[in-house]
């Protein structure tokens, strides 16, 4: 909107903000810290709306609301349809106000409607949902839920937090002793050089149009691969030490770790259990999983190889899509999955050649793991060059540069 | 005691913060817009207009108006972009793309009223050399004016233009529409990068007041705001707290003396000249459509008694000073050249309005620039593509 600044992280708005919700949590007036909450989300969120995207934004909580009340701690009757309904009318919601762009160029799609957060909104509402029916031991009310689904800390770039976390967070909401509080205030300061210090350096420098000058050698080749890779850890990871700090220095201490040293993964499974890690566990847990689960019991065990492999190309598919409306995060999700299938091909070539017990020894060799390692971070170096590059412009330049 | 005063200034800043805050979103948003972020890094050019902008220009007792670009970052609407493309191109520095005035009044749209529709290729701080490449940047682009109009603001726009002429041929860096091209290697931009973090955080009371005006309402009320109130207006001026636009310098001085074979100054309109005939050709070349110079004079120009102030104030009495003397001469040199030229400043002084220029900013008012767009049309129609006559008659 003309005149109003969106309140992003690295604003000073955010940071009066995030200083208001802790100088409460360390006032006597901390019991309101809840209220507090509620109310500083909903003036981040309102910078960034527009009236048409609070309208928009009103269908896509509003109705999972009185659905998840009706739910609440039922585990019989109509809790598995309602909640079936109500994931549908959502993803469909979501997919319409997201614009997919690969969904194909339809009239329908062009609206003017932008909601910051919602891919992290969309989570929190499906996990509510199906887990209502085992959290009628929680409280449940308008306020617990605005502040869950709009928390400022998380309503840009997640943690993803699980409810009943997220409850317990708020009881203990309160002034954090001295050692607690100065550790969390340390890792507030390294997480804003991260993001906003170092990172950026980064990713300037990961313009891969620098391939098409006429100077470029590999050097520029290798600072191009690396430094994009970097920029993403630094960024995302930075961003989640300052939220997760000021969560802490409100005595809030259950928002969960997003990161546990990525880039030293030795292969792709490992790497998504160690980068932004809520985002894995809910994708595990609410696609991977279930849809697993479904598949292996409806096909005979001959199938199953193939059950799997198509469970991990669709929560793949999630994957990408949750990332990104265009068809780059689509590939980017599809080359991880077919990566991830080929490694399980070739543990299966392995264990059959070796045996399970060689197999785990070969594979915890040194030099075996530092190759795994290191031919893991160069997969995901050369896929998350597909986030700001459009597929088109990767490969003329890289053909440029090649050629 | 450390305690207590650490704990009062981290409920001051959070005092701050908060007032800082219901000041953005509630009481004056109005003033976080005193200095909008309205350019970016175009992949050709560089510093150019942001595509695709609404953004307030606010300044109490000065202005107060929204300034919309087209997708490619022109001056106007979208809606009207192929229509503006197509007709003549306007190519000029800050009075031209007119940010102070709404979009409807800038010189160039206010040509529609005389059904000649124009585009806007101005960008604020942009010199002769960026619009010729700007003009170069559209023609790969596929597109074709049906003239071209360069704007000389006569606001420093007299220089040495030697090192400028690359401009006009050298390799356009990158692609509107393809693939991004780069003359920069990854290694150059790395340490670009790490130089500029370096020197992100603001090094002098200069730029600490421009990141200020840029972000706090707190500060551009305190700074701006006040010029609404006439009281403070009058005081802050008096307390030299802000500047007094009649003692800013408009020209290089030595423009403004006689130019005698040893004053500088005449290489410079010379060279100024030869830069104007080297776009017109290079426009012949490209297009082979009208091309001519429209010029538009400063505020020392404009208002004789501000010029007089100057003088005085800057202790400059007796020197022979005379606004109007580069201008002269500038026309003359273009006359030599060939080169079709509009000079506004005689419509503009007989219009009979008594200010041309903001209280606060030199730049062009509404109504000046409408004035600006009647004797424009009618060059545009009458004269400049028939050649006649070179400095018509203002009506």
């Amino acid at each position: 909107m003309i005149g109003i600044d969106p309140i992003s992280a690295d604003s000073l708005a955010f940071a009066t903000v995030a200083f208001g919700v802790i100088a409460l949590a360390w006032s006597r007036a901390s019991r309101w810290f809840p209220i507090g909450l509620a109310i500083a989300s909903l003036v981040v969120l309102a910078t960034w709306l527009r009236p048409l995207d609070i309208a928009a934004l009103a269908l896509f909580v509003g109705p999972p609301y009185f659905a998840i009340h009706q739910l609440w701690g039922q585990k019989q009757g109509s809790a598995t349809r309602t909640a079936i309904v109500v994931i549908v009318w959502e993803v469909l919601l979501f997919i319409y106000l997201r614009k997919y762009e690969w969904v194909g160029d339809v009239s329908w799609l062009d609206h003017p409607v932008a909601i910051i957060g919602l891919s992290y909104m969309l989570f929190r509402v499906i996990h509510l949902i199906v887990e209502a029916p085992n959290m009628g031991h929680l409280p449940f009310g308008p306020l617990n839920y605005l502040s869950y689904i709009f928390a400022f800390w998380t309503l840009l770039s997640g943690p993803i937090q699980r409810y009943e976390a997220f409850v317990q967070g708020m009881s203990t909401a309160g002034r954090p002793a001295p050692d607690k509080a100065l550790a969390a205030a340390h890792r507030m300061v390294n997480g804003l050089i991260k993001a906003f210090v170092i990172a950026p350096v980064f990713l300037r420098s990961s313009d891969i149009a620098a391939l098409t000058s006429a100077d470029a050698n590999w050097l520029d080749f290798a600072i191009v691969l690396y430094s994009y890779p970097i920029y993403l850890y630094l960024n995302f990871s930075g961003y989640t030490d300052i939220v997760i700090a000021i969560a802490r220095l409100c005595g809030v201490n259950t928002l969960p770790e997003n990161f546990n040293r990525p880039y030293l993964a030795r292969n792709l499974p490992d790497f998504w259990s160690r980068w932004h890690m809520s985002f894995g566990t809910w994708i595990r847990h609410y696609v991977f999983t279930p849809l697993s689960k479904f598949l292996l019991g409806a096909t005979p065990p001959a199938a199953h190889n193939t059950m799997l492999a198509i469970s991990v190309v669709v929560t793949f598919f999630v994957v990408g899509a949750w990332h990104g409306t265009t068809l780059n995060f689509l590939i980017f999700g599809l080359l991880h999955a077919g990566a991830i299938i080929v490694g399980a091909f070739y543990g299966g070539i392995l264990k059959s050649i070796l045996g399970k017990k060689r197999r785990k020894e070969f594979e915890s060799h040194i030099v075996v793991r530092a190759l795994s390692t290191v031919l893991c971070f160069h997969f995901v170096a050369a896929t998350v060059l597909l986030f700001p590059n459009s597929v088109s412009s990767l490969a003329s330049t890289l053909t440029q540069f090649w050629g | 005691m450390t305690a207590r005063i650490l704990k009062l200034m981290l409920w001051a800043a959070l005092a701050v913060g908060v007032l800082e805050l219901s000041a953005r979103l509630f009481l004056f948003p109005q003033y976080t817009a005193m200095l909008p972020d309205m350019y970016w890094q175009h992949p050709v050019l560089g510093h150019y207009n942001k595509p695709n902008l609404a953004v307030r220009r606010f300044n109490p007792m000065n202005y107060d108006v929204i300034n919309h670009t087209n997708s490619l970052g022109m001056r106007g609407r979208e809606k009207d972009r192929e229509r503006e493309l197509a007709g003549v191109w306007i190519a000029g520095g800050s009075n031209t793309f007119g940010g102070y005035v709404s979009d409807g009044d800038v010189f160039a749209a206010g040509l529609k009223r005389y059904d000649i529709w124009a585009a806007n290729l101005a960008s604020e701080g942009h010199s002769i050399a960026s619009q010729a490449a700007m003009l170069r940047v559209l023609a790969r682009e596929g597109y074709r004016p049906r003239s071209v109009v360069l704007v000389l603001s006569m606001y420093f726009a007299i220089r040495d233009y030697s090192n400028d002429f690359s401009a006009l041929t050298e390799p356009l860096a990158g692609s509107l529409s393809g693939a991004p091209v780069s003359t920069k290697t990854a290694r150059q931009n790395l340490i670009a990068a790490m130089t500029d973090t370096r020197e992100a955080l603001p090094n002098d009371f200069q730029a600490i007041r421009a990141r200020l005006l840029k972000s706090s309402a707190l500060y551009g009320w305190f700074k701006v705001g006040t010029m609404g109130v006439p009281v403070l207006r009058d005081w802050t001026l008096r307390a030299g707290l802000r500047n007094d636009l009649d003692f800013v310098q408009n020209f290089d001085l030595k423009l403004l003396r006689p130019l005698t074979d040893d004053n500088p100054g005449r290489g410079e309109i010379e060279s100024t000249a030869d830069y104007v005939a080297a776009v017109s050709k290079m426009v012949k070349e490209m297009f082979d459509v009208p091309f001519g110079v429209l010029i538009l004079p400063a505020h020392h120009q404009l208002h004789p008694e501000s010029f007089a102030r100057y003088v005085a104030h800057h202790g400059l009495t007796g020197q022979d000073l005379e606004p109007l003397r580069a201008l002269t001469a500038l026309k003359a040199a273009l006359e030599r050249r060939d080169i079709p030229f509009l000079d506004t400043f005689p419509a503009l002084r007989d219009s009979g309005i008594a200010r041309f220029t903001f209280p606060d900013d030199g730049h062009l008012t509404a109504e000046a620039h409408r004035i600006v767009a009647r004797v424009l049309a009618n060059w545009l129609k009458n004269d400049m593509r028939s050649g006649a006559p070179k400095v018509p008659v203002p009506r």
